[in-house]
């Protein structure tokens, strides 16, 4: 161990660092049979710098397209596949690095001498990024001009009152979910179960950490930005830009509200949101966003009987018996205790279907049950319910006293949970639409009578 | 400044690249794969300079080596791939292993314990667009060449298939070696079904397998054309 120790120590001393500064001038694929191989050969462009050290055989990799000055390591360019071993070597006045991948993807990157010191190098460097980023803002400036529509009256029907300040909403068109205290999102009630866009509270304006993100506004009215993410191909001088965001920040006490959309790759998909994020406002007004997000609830419904209890169903639902025997069987687990099968005795299932006005079942209606346990050892409420779900990694959108909404591969579920005696009940119900998951979800509320 | 990090990272670095340093500048020399055949493998490798990757064989894993199907002897316990040679003045490759005149690509030795090489795999010629080289050095015309090489030396060929899903099917047995070679895009029409990137991949290709003192079997008795008299008789079309 000590002699180790002792080389340790000593061995850079008597070694004099001999570090080289490299440019790449182009890459040279000999085979090339992967398709990681074939985009890693052309990333590479001329902007890009090396460090070669002979003692040691590292090389630094100056990555044209960060925005730091400090050098990665090759591994990283080369994804830290294993397969792929990085050879360099000084041939004939300039550096060679072979990338060998298991005989099948060997290609040179071959590299020309850019400076005898660090400091000269560095500056090149830097010049290398600058040329990136001018050739990224040519793009930006080249891009058509885009004027930021004017509100529109269908747009902007509601205001709607979330922590301190307000936003005016089409009515019925987003379904606002509370993602995290001061942070909402907003999903379009008729569509994908993607957010269009999302506020959250923070101690900065969004606005000013585009730029790391490398979004740069193209329109601008105060706060509310429409920004662009530009690219620029070095090898083919094409330049543009491939996405779009829409942002606006509010300034609320201390802190900033921001909002912000997602990723969009043709801007005319922001241009509905425009004055949604034109009338975001540090003020108090409208209504609440449980009276935007269920309007018009309706309570009613028909009376059924299930075991002890009482509850309405709408009028295009239909109660059955579940016969089991034979193949029949169902399995309905909400919790390690709250569990329902047809092999327990204690438990009992009727299956609860929407139907059409003719009768008829169909996929893109609702289906579901209203389930029954008769087990007095346990206690549970749908507090404990939803903490066990999202520890599944299960997202769930809406809670109230007695129920929950939650969206699960693609479908939106409601559940709610009631307590009669020493049986456990719960009805959930399946939905293809969120819309009509909400309606449910809000009708239900007074369901158990 | 060096601290004791750096100092740790930059001698560790250096004593792993100090095996890389004493390799010469161009190792190794061509081997003929016949001589791979009978003398030990390993000496000869290590005589030549050859570098080489060995990776555990995994029976079940026998498509990785082109074997799909086929019943791979328990006896083969390692996979060992011979590297090129690299000319860090012209920026290619060498291939180390021939067949005669022929270069043989990504070769794999499937050895057993005993270092003896039981299956050879290779890929020969043009596995890219029509009339390239790879590399420089694989054509068209190498897997062509190498058909009568292995005429030469181990008599006329059997074709046991017209069409399978690589291509023709040709077989030699003499002197308890066994060899195939499938030949794709055998008459270079152009009608390749293999594409890339959208450009057509109608380069003449092929495999060569060279099973040594094992008798070669698949798993699929319909397919095993190497057992089956019958089926050697009529070379049918592949169908998948």
């Amino acid at each position: 161990m000590r002699p180790l120790t002792i080389l340790l120590l000593l061995f850079p001393l008597c070694s004099s660092a001999q570090k080289t500064y490299w440019q790449v001038e182009h890459t040279k694929p000999v085979i090339v049979t992967s398709l990681f191989f074939d985009v890693l050969m052309q990333e590479f462009t001329p902007l890009d710098y090396l460090t070669y050290d002979q003692t040691t055989g590292e090389i630094g990799y100056y990555d044209a397209y960060t925005q730091d000055l400090k050098p990665n390591a090759f591994d990283s360019k080369t994804s830290g596949k294993k397969e792929l071993v990085v050879t360099p070597k000084i041939v004939d006045g300039k550096l060679k690095v072979l990338i060998y991948g298991n005989n099948n993807n060997i290609g040179f990157l071959i590299c020309k001498p850019a400076a005898d010191n660090e400091s000269a190098f560095l500056e090149q460097v830097k010049a290398g990024k600058m040329q990136v980023h001018n050739n990224l803002m040519a793009a930006i400036k080249e891009l058509p001009a885009i004027q930021l529509p004017k509100n529109d009256a269908a747009n902007d029907a509601v205001a709607v009152n979330l922590d301190g300040y307000s936003l005016q909403l089409p009515r019925d068109k987003y379904f606002i979910v509370r993602s995290a205290p001061g942070s909402y999102q907003f999903l379009p009630k008729n569509g994908e179960p993607e957010s269009d866009f999302a506020i959250s509270t923070a101690g900065y304006n969004n606005n000013d950490s585009l730029s790391l993100r490398e979004f740069w506004p193209v329109a601008k009215e105060g706060d509310l930005w429409l920004s662009a993410h530009p690219y620029y191909a070095w090898n083919t001088k094409e330049k543009g830009a491939d996405g779009y965001l829409l942002t606006n920040s509010v300034s609320v006490a201390d802190r900033y509200v921001n909002i912000t959309t997602a990723n969009k790759e043709e801007v005319a998909e922001l241009f509905p949101m425009v004055s949604i994020f034109r009338s975001l406002k540090a003020e108090k007004k409208g209504i609440s966003r449980d009276a935007y997000n269920f309007p018009g609830c309706d309570t009613k419904g028909v009376n059924h009987t299930v075991g002890a209890l009482s509850v309405t169903l709408p009028a295009n639902y239909r109660l059955r018996e579940f016969s089991t025997g034979g193949s029949n069987f169902y399995q309905f687990g909400v919790t390690d205790s709250l569990a329902f099968s047809s092999k327990d005795p204690n438990s009992h299932y009727n299956p609860v279907e929407e139907v059409d006005k003719d009768g008829n079942r169909s996929l893109e209606l609702a289906d579901g049950g209203v389930y029954a346990l008769k087990n007095g050892r346990f206690k549970t409420d749908i507090g404990k319910i939803v903490a066990d779900f999202e520890q599944e990694g299960i997202r769930v959108l809406e809670q109230d006293d007695n129920g929950m909404l939650y969206n699960y591969h693609g479908s939106f579920y409601l559940l709610r949970y009631i307590r009669k005696g020493d049986t456990h009940y719960v009805y959930s119900m399946r939905f293809k639409a969120l819309k009509n998951c909400l309606s449910e979800f809000c009708r239900s509320r007074k369901m158990f009578l | 400044m060096y601290t004791l990090k750096h100092i740790r990272f930059s001698i560790i670095t250096a004593l792993l690249l100090a095996g890389r340093i004493v390799i010469p500048d161009v190792y190794g020399q061509q081997l003929q794969a016949v001589q791979l055949l009978t003398a030990p493998v390993f000496p000869q490798l290590k005589t030549a300079g050859i570098r080489t990757d060995t990776v555990v064989f995994d029976e079940n894993k026998n498509y990785t080596v082109g074997l799909y199907g086929e019943k791979v002897p328990e006896q083969i316990i390692s996979v060992v791939s011979p590297r090129y040679n690299i000319d860090w003045s012209k920026e290619t490759i060498k291939p180390v292993i021939y067949f005669k005149s022929v270069p043989l690509r990504d070769p794999k030795l499937l050895m057993d314990k005993e270092g003896r090489l039981v299956i050879f795999v290779a890929d020969i010629g043009n596995h890219g667009p029509k009339g390239q080289q790879m590399a420089g050095v694989f054509s068209d015309n190498d897997v062509v060449t190498l058909r009568k090489e292995l005429s030469a030396i181990w008599g006329p060929e059997k074709k046991v298939r017209e069409k399978s899903y690589t291509g023709a099917v040709y077989i030699w047995k003499k002197n308890g070696v066994v060899a195939r070679l499938t030949i794709e895009n055998e008459l270079l029409d152009g009608n390749a079904t293999e594409t890339r990137n959208g450009v057509k991949q109608d380069g003449r290709n092929g495999k060569l397998t060279i099973y040594n003192q094992v008798q070669p079997a698949f798993y699929s008795k319909s397919e095993d054309y190497f057992n089956d008299p019958e089926i050697r008789k009529n070379t049918t079309p592949h169908q998948p």
